[in-house]
C-alpha cells in the first residue's frame, strides 16, 4: 500500500514545516507596509487631503478607479468636481499620479504586501521617480494624513519621513482584491 | 430529504449555470450600461475634411503624422506585419481602390493621401465587437476604444473596410523611444486606432493632426451648417472612402486639381 | 461510468501518454505565445485571423455533422444508425471543445475572455456563437451520457431526453450557420460577403465530419469487439458523397458569380488562392492539393470497388477530410484577407509556435475523443456480449 500511515505523517510534517517557513519569511512585513506620501505636490498642500478621506481611499480606491475609467472612457465625463477650491479631473495619470508621484513608495508597497498584481502600468505611464527623491529634505514638514488615529501616532515621531500605515488597513485591502483584477 | 452525491452535483451545476445566466441578463437590462454608451461632452457628429490641395510640402504631412504618434504614444515598429498606425499615408490607388483607373494624372498618382479612422455613422467594427470595447459615442459620434475591455479577438479588424485598426502583436512599449507622459500607451494583445483626439477635444483643443496641418485639415461638427467643415464641404467637391459600403465615413477628402483640368 | 476510461490495453495507454506529451508541448508553446504576444504567430495587421480561426471554423463543422447520424436515427427511426449514433455524438463533444480552445488561444487578452459574458452584446455574432457552441456542448454531453448509461444499465433512456434530442437537431445547424455569419456580414470582405457561405459551410461540414466518423468507426471495428455495422457505414458514405457533391457545386456557383460578373473585388481572393496575385502565391499549392484531393476522393467514394476495400475507403475518407480541412481551415479564412483593404497582398503562413499550439489543441481533442470512445466501446461490448 503506497498510502501508509507513516508516509502521511511525514507528508504532514513537511507541510507544517513549509507553513512555518512561509510565516517566518513574512516577519518583516507582519507589521504592514510603510507608505510614503512625501512628494513635492503633497508637501506643497496646506490641507493634505486626497479626493476622498484616506480610509475611504484605502478601502475603495480600486472600485473608484474602475468607475472613473468607465465614466471617462465610455461616458466622456472627466470632471470630478471641486475639492478645497481646486477642480479635479478623473484621471489616474493627471490626478492621482500628480500628487502620488512616487508609486514605488506608495502603490507598490501595499500591492506587493497584499500580493495584488495590477496591470495599470501596462498602459499608464509611471512618473519618473528620481526627480521625487531629490526633494527629500522638505519632508521635515509634518505629514498630516487626515484619518486613522494610528497614522497620527506615527506622525508624532517626527524624524521619520515615511508615514506608516498600520495593519488595520490590511483587512480592507485583502477584501477588495477582486476589484483590482479583471 | 436524502440527497445523494450525484444529485447534489447536478443541483450545484444547474444553480451555477442559472446564476451566471441571470447575472448576464441583469447586466443586459441595466440602464447604466446603455447610458454609458450615450453620454458625452460635445454634441453632434464630428467630422474632418482633408484638403489635399493645401498640403504644400511633404514635411507638413510628416509633421501631422508625427504629432499624432507623439500625442498618443504610437510605437514605430519596423516589421510591417506588426505595425501600429493611427494616421498614415497611402497612394490614391490604395486609399480609393474602387475609384481608381489607369490614366490618372501623375500628380494625383504621386500624392500621399492621409488615411485614418473614419468614425463612421454605421461602424462595422462596433457592430461586431463582442464586449462593446469599441463603441460609438452618441454625443459626438466618435468611434472610441475602451482598451481596458478589449479581449483582442480582432473581429473589428476583419470588419473595418478601411484598414484603420492595428493590433498589438508585441509589447508596444519597447518601440516608443520617448514616452509622452500625458497619454497612456497600449498593452500587448489589444486593438487600437485613431480616437479623433478625444482627450484633446474634451479639453477644448483641436486634434493634434489638425493643429499640425497648417490649415489643410479642418475639423468640426458635421451637423452644424455654420461649422468650418461644412463651409469647406459647401464650396468644394469632396469624397469619402468606400462610400458604397454604407458605413457612412466622416472623413472627407478634397482631391482638388480642378484648375489643372 | 468514467472509470471505464481507465481500463484499456497497453496500446490505449501508450496512445493516451503520447497525447499527453503532445499536449504538454502545446501548453509550453502557448505559454510562450502568452508571454510574447500573438506576434509569435504568422498573423499580421493585414491577415489578422490565421490558422487558429481556420481550425475553429473547420471543427464547428465537424461538431455540427453529428446531426447527420442523429437526424436519420431519431427523427426517421433509421435503425441502421442505431449503433453508430453514439460515436457521432461523442465526436461532436471534443470538436466543440476544440472550437472553444481555438478561440481561446486566438484572443490577445485571454484573461479578459469572460468579458464576452459580462458585457453581452446582442449585435455581435461572437456572442451568439459562444452561446450556441456551449449549448451544443451541453446538449451532446447530456444526450450521449444518458443514452450510454441507460444502455449500460439495460434500461430505456429517460423520456425527456427525446426533447433534448429534437432540440439538438436544429441546434447543430445553428452552430454552423452562426459561424458562417461571423464572416458573411462584414462589409468590404468580398470573398466572405456571400449569402451562400452558411450553406457552403453546412455542405462541407456534412462531408468532412462524417468522413472522419467513418474512419473512426472502421478503426473501432478493427480494435474492439464493437461493430458499428457495415450498413451504417454505407449509409454514411452516401451522405458524404451527396454533401461533397453539393459542396463542390456551391464552390462552382461562387466561381461563376465572381468570374462572369468580372468584378475585381469578387475575383481577387479566388485568383490569389488558385493562381496567385501580384506575384504572391503561397496558398496556390494548398488550394490545388485540396481541390485534387476533393475530386479524386469523391470519385473513389462513388466507385463500388473502393467501397468494398476497407483500406481504400479509409484513404478516400481521409482524402475528403484533408481536402475540406485545407479548404475551410486554411484557404477560406486567409483568402478573405487577401487582398487587404488597400488592394495590397500580405501573405500568411503559420509559424512553428502556432503549429505546436494547434497540435496541442488537436491532442486535447483526441484525448477527450479517446476517453469518450473508450467508455462507449466498453459499454457497447458489454451489451454485445449480453445479447449473445
Amino acid at each position: 500500500m503506497i498510502f501508509g500511515k507513516k508516509l502521511i505523517i511525514v507528508g504532514m510534517v513537511i507541510l507544517l514545516l513549509f507553513a512555518a517557513l512561509s510565516l517566518s519569511c513574512n516577519k518583516e512585513s507582519a507589521l504592514g507596509p510603510k507608505l510614503s506620501i512625501d512628494t513635492p505636490a503633497i508637501n506643497a498642500m496646506t490641507n493634505k487631503q486626497c479626493v476622498k478621506p484616506a480610509a475611504y481611499m484605502r478601502a475603495n480606491h480600486m472600485t473608484m478607479l474602475n468607475s472613473w475609467r468607465d465614466t471617462v472612457v465610455r461616458g466622456g465625463d472627466r470632471n470630478l468636481g471641486e475639492i478645497d477650491g481646486v477642480m479635479y479631473e478623473k484621471s489616474l495619470q493627471h490626478t492621482c499620479l500628480k500628487c502620488h508621484s512616487n508609486p514605488s513608495e506608495f502603490c507598490d508597497k501595499c500591492h506587493s504586501y497584499a500580493s495584488v498584481k495590477v496591470y495599470c502600468w501596462d498602459c499608464h505611464v509611471r512618473p519618473k521617480e528620481e526627480a521625487v527623491k531629490t526633494s527629500n529634505e522638505s519632508s521635515d514638514n509634518k505629514i498630516n494624513l487626515p484619518v486613522e488615529p494610528k497614522v497620527e501616532n506615527s506622525k508624532s515621531s517626527n524624524e521619520s519621513s515615511d508615514t506608516k500605515i498600520n495593519p488595520q488597513a490590511e483587512q480592507k485591502v485583502e477584501d477588495s482584491k477582486g476589484g483590482v483584477k479583471e | 430529504m436524502s440527497l445523494d452525491r450525484r444529485d447534489f452535483l447536478k443541483i450545484t451545476a444547474l444553480t451555477a449555470l442559472f446564476g451566471l445566466g441571470s447575472a448576464s441578463a441583469f447586466k443586459l437590462l441595466s440602464p447604466d450600461e446603455i447610458l454609458a454608451n450615450v453620454e458625452g461632452a460635445a454634441s453632434g457628429q464630428l467630422g474632418m475634411v482633408i484638403d489635399m490641395e493645401l498640403f504644400q510640402t511633404p514635411t507638413t504631412i510628416e509633421n501631422v503624422i508625427e504629432a499624432c504618434n507623439r500625442a498618443h504614444n504610437v510605437p514605430s515598429i519596423d516589421n510591417t506585419k506588426h505595425e501600429i498606425k493611427w494616421i498614415w499615408t497611402e497612394k490614391y490607388e490604395n486609399a480609393f481602390p474602387e475609384n481608381t483607373s489607369e490614366h490618372l494624372s501623375e500628380e494625383l498618382k504621386a500624392k500621399p493621401f492621409l488615411v485614418l479612422c473614419n468614425h463612421c455613422d454605421h461602424p462595422a467594427c462596433v457592430r461586431v465587437c463582442p464586449t462593446q470595447a469599441t463603441f460609438k459615442r452618441k454625443s459626438d459620434g466618435i468611434v472610441q476604444m475602451d482598451y481596458h475591455r478589449c479581449i483582442g479577438c480582432r473581429f473589428c479588424m476583419a470588419a473595418c473596410p478601411y484598414g484603420s485598426r492595428s493590433f498589438n502583436w508585441e509589447n508596444p512599449r519597447k518601440y516608443i523611444k520617448d514616452v509622452n507622459p500625458d497619454y497612456p500607451t497600449r498593452t500587448i494583445g489589444v486593438v487600437e486606432k485613431c480616437n479623433f483626439c478625444i482627450e484633446r477635444i474634451e479639453r477644448g483643443l483641436k486634434p493634434a493632426c489638425v493643429d499640425a496641418s497648417e490649415g489643410a485639415m479642418v475639423f468640426g461638427k458635421l451637423d452644424d451648417p455654420d461649422s468650418a467643415v461644412r463651409a469647406a464641404l459647401a464650396t468644394n467637391y469632396a469624397v469619402t472612402r468606400k462610400t458604397d459600403l454604407g458605413t457612412g465615413p466622416n472623413v472627407y477628402y478634397i482631391i482638388g486639381g480642378q484648375e489643372h483640368a | 461510468m468514467l472509470e471505464k476510461a481507465l481500463v484499456g490495453s497497453k496500446a490505449y495507454y501508450r496512445w493516451i501518454f503520447f497525447l499527453l506529451a503532445v499536449i504538454s508541448v502545446g501548453v509550453l508553446a502557448y505559454i510562450r505565445q502568452f508571454n510574447l504576444g500573438l506576434g509569435v504567430t504568422g498573423m499580421s495587421r493585414d491577415v489578422s485571423f490565421g490558422f487558429y480561426i481556420g481550425q475553429f471554423t473547420y471543427f464547428v463543422g465537424v461538431a455540427a455533422s453529428a446531426v447527420m447520424v442523429v437526424l436519420p436515427y431519431y427523427l426517421h427511426n433509421y435503425k441502421r444508425f442505431g449503433k453508430i449514433t453514439i460515436l457521432g455524438e461523442f465526436l461532436a463533444i471534443p470538436a466543440v471543445i476544440m472550437c472553444v480552445l481555438f478561440i481561446f488561444v486566438d484572443v490577445g487578452q485571454p484573461i479578459r475572455i469572460t468579458n464576452v459574458l459580462l458585457h453581452p452584446t446582442l449585435n455581435a455574432i461572437v456572442f451568439y456563437d459562444v452561446v450556441v457552441l456551449n449549448g451544443y456542448l451541453m446538449l451532446n454531453l447530456i444526450i450521449g451520457w444518458y443514452m450510454l448509461s441507460s444502455e449500460a444499465r439495460t434500461v430505456a433512456p429517460p423520456k425527456w431526453l427525446k426533447i433534448l434530442i429534437y432540440i439538438s437537431i436544429p441546434w447543430a445547424v445553428s452552430i454552423h450557420t452562426v459561424t458562417a455569419f461571423l464572416y458573411c456580414g462584414l462589409p468590404g470582405r468580398h470573398f466572405w460577403l456571400t449569402a451562400i457561405t452558411a450553406a457552403r459551410f453546412l455542405a462541407s461540414a456534412f462531408a468532412s465530419g462524417p468522413a472522419f466518423l467513418v474512419i473512426l468507426a472502421l478503426l473501432v471495428r478493427r480494435c474492439s469487439k464493437f461493430d458499428p455495422g457495415q450498413r451504417a457505414i454505407d449509409g454514411i458514405l452516401n451522405i458524404i458523397s451527396y454533401a461533397m457533391l453539393i459542396n463542390l457545386f456551391f464552390i462552382g456557383l461562387e466561381l461563376f458569380t465572381a468570374f462572369y460578373s468580372g468584378i475585381p473585388a469578387e475575383k481577387n481572393s479566388f485568383i490569389y488562392l488558385f493562381a496567385g496575385l501580384d506575384g504572391y502565391h503561397k496558398l496556390v499549392p494548398v488550394m490545388w492539393t485540396s481541390m485534387i484531393l476533393a475530386f479524386t476522393s469523391l470519385a473513389a467514394l462513388l466507385t463500388p470497388a473502393v467501397r468494398k476495400n476497407e483500406n481504400m475507403l479509409i484513404a478516400a475518407c481521409l482524402g475528403i477530410h484533408v481536402a475540406l480541412w485545407l479548404d475551410k481551415g486554411f484557404g477560406f479564412v486567409i483568402g478573405g484577407f487577401i487582398p487587404n483593404p488597400f488592394d495590397r497582398v500580405t501573405e500568411y503562413w503559420p509559424t512553428i509556435n502556432e503549429l505546436l499550439v494547434t497540435a496541442g489543441v488537436w491532442a486535447i481533442g483526441f484525448l477527450v475523443l479517446s476517453i469518450l470512445y473508450r467508455i462507449a466501446i466498453t459499454v457497447k461490448e458489454q451489451s454485445v456480449s449480453t445479447d449473445h
